[in-house]
Order: C-alpha cells, then sequence, then structure tokens
C-alpha cells in the first residue's frame, strides 16, 4: 500500500529554523554533513533548482559526534533539507525547532524545601512555571548551597526565552522581575 | 451531502491530490533506470526514494490544490497536475546532481 504524510509549512514570516538529525554513528552524520555541504554548493550554481527564500550563504550545518545541525533563517523552506537528511543516511530522528534555544532555569528556593513544597509557598504564576518545567523538562536537578537550594532545569528546544521572559504555552513568565528566578541561555 | 456516520468526508482537492500522487508515481515507474543511478548512491531504497519524493512535491503543490476549487478556482486540476511534474522534474535533476556526480 502507498502512503504519504505530507506537510506544508512555509508561512508569511520567516524565523530562525533548526533541523537537527540524530544517525546511527559518526559516520554517517559526517556523510550527511558532506552532502548538505555539496548542497549549499550546488544551490550557488543551480538557484532555480531549489524552493528556498534563503541564499547558501545564509546557512549553518554543524556536525558533532551523531548529531547533524542545520540552521537556516526562512519562512520555512526546509523541504529540500529535510529529504537530503532522510535520503544521504537513515536518521534515527530528525526533529525541527523554530528560535532553538538551549537554556538553563533555576530557581531558588530555602535550603530543604522540596519542589511540592516550594510550590505551595510560590506564588500562583511560579507555580504554573514550575508545572510547565516539570512537565516539558523533567525533574529538576537539586543544588544545595549555603542557606539556600536551587532548582535547575536544562531546555533545549523551540525558543521560549525572550527579553527576560519565559513564553510557556501562552504563558508569559517574566522571570527578570523575580530575584530567585535566572536563565542562562547557551545558544541564540 | 453529509458524510455518513463513521466515514470521512474528502475535500476535492483531496482527490486532485491522490490523483497527483498517482500520476507522479507513474512518472516515476517510467524514469526507472534514472532512479536507480540515484539510490545507488543512497542509503534509502527506491520505493522510499519514491515516497520521498511525492513528498516533497506534493508539499509544493498543496496550498495551490486547494484553490483550484469552487468558491476560489484560481487554477484548474490540469494545471495543478503540470505543475506537480514540473516540480517533480526539477527534483529529480537536483538529485541526479547531487548524488550521481563525483
Amino acid at each position: 500500500m502507498r502512503w504519504h504524510v505530507f506537510k506544508f509549512r512555509p508561512s508569511s514570516h520567516s524565523e530562525d529554523f533548526t533541523l537537527i538529525a540524530t544517525y546511527e554513528d559518526e559516520k554517517a552524520a559526517k556523510k550527511v554533513r558532506d552532502a548538505l555541504l555539496k548542497m549549499l554548493e550546488d544551490m550557488e550554481k543551480n538557484p532555480e533548482g531549489y524552493d528556498a527564500d534563503w541564499s547558501p550563504d545564509e546557512a549553518e550545518v554543524l556536525q558533532y559526534g551523531d548529531r547533524v545541525t542545520f540552521k537556516v533563517y526562512t519562512a520555512g523552506y526546509l523541504d529540500d533539507v529535510e529529504a537530503l537528511l532522510e535520503k544521504v543516511a537513515k536518521p534515527q530522528s530528525v526533529e525541527c525547532y523554530q528560535n532553538y534555544q538551549e537554556i538553563t532555569i533555576c530557581v531558588q528556593v530555602p535550603k530543604g524545601l522540596s519542589l511540592d513544597a516550594a510550590m505551595l509557598v510560590m506564588d500562583k504564576e511560579e507555580a504554573e512555571a514550575i508545572k510547565w518545567l516539570r512537565k516539558h523538562c523533567g525533574e529538576p536537578e537539586v543544588l544545595d548551597s549555603g542557606e539556600s537550594r536551587a532548582f535547575k532545569w536544562d531546555y533545549a528546544g523551540d525558543g521560549i526565552y525572550s527579553d527576560g521572559t519565559l513564553y510557556l504555552s501562552g504563558f508569559a513568565f517574566p522571570v527578570d522581575e523575580r530575584k530567585n528566578w535566572s536563565v542562562e541561555e547557551w545558544t541564540a | 451531502m453529509e458524510a455518513s456516520h463513521g466515514t470521512v468526508k474528502r475535500e476535492p482537492f483531496e482527490d486532485l491530490i491522490s490523483e497527483v500522487v498517482d500520476l507522479l508515481y507513474k512518472k516515476l515507474e517510467a524514469d526507472e533506470e534514472r532512479l536507480k543511478r540515484i539510490v545507488a548512491n543512497l542509503e534509502v531504497d527506491a520505493e522510499t526514494y519514491k515516497q520521498l519524493l511525492i513528498k516533497e512535491v506534493v508539499n509544493g503543490i498543496y496550498v495551490d490544490a486547494q484553490f483550484a476549487f469552487p468558491p476560489h478556482n484560481l487554477y484548474t486540476p490540469e494545471q495543478i497536475k503540470e505543475k506537480a511534474l514540473k516540480l517533480l522534474a526539477k527534483k529529480v535533476e537536483r538529485d541526479e546532481r547531487l548524488y550521481t556526480s563525483t
């Protein structure tokens, strides 16, 4: 039986897109990286052969271990790239992110307080934020220091942090207004 | 007309997409030798390769296909099929450049 799954992504506005493909081993990832670089060269010579709103020199290709990352600012014109990621080697996964971020989020509480107890004494917004973080990032790392305790989450995915505010599924949480919260960004 | 219980009513453009998919398959089957040369340098088998190509082409005509019926009628179904075939030719040429040349 023939089957097809298709989607339509291009939209009216552009964003930073990041595709992250993971392969069986480093050898396969290197093969894909080389194929992507060859594709970018071909795009220079044959732009009419591609459906893209970006030029090859705007794209970034990275390979580390078994992982290949492709970044570009686009309204979603990524079919040529996605097709290559799936053809040149068999990916274990291909993830697509908009405004990809890797951030660390910390909240400080008095030492000895459990996260559940902290949620009871914090205000409603903080409790909502913690609930979101637990759901999407799992249980936090607990760091005790002096008289305080910090709960730390590492997050990687679509952009959620901008101008001092965390955007958590439609809920805006201004962390910069709270002394006990901090966010450290690892990638822009 | 209401869809009967348990069935999904198909929009006319979905029928057009199905026709396009069949058309693309026939075109690719007629180009078997050409495809073999491309697939020889890839990690996917011929059937998966065809599916990936068709997925790309359908993505490229999907919205236009929706506007090929009332009340829009911006295109005719024939124009959509023609566009799909042109897009397929472009994708195959791209893959020949990428995967059959050294």
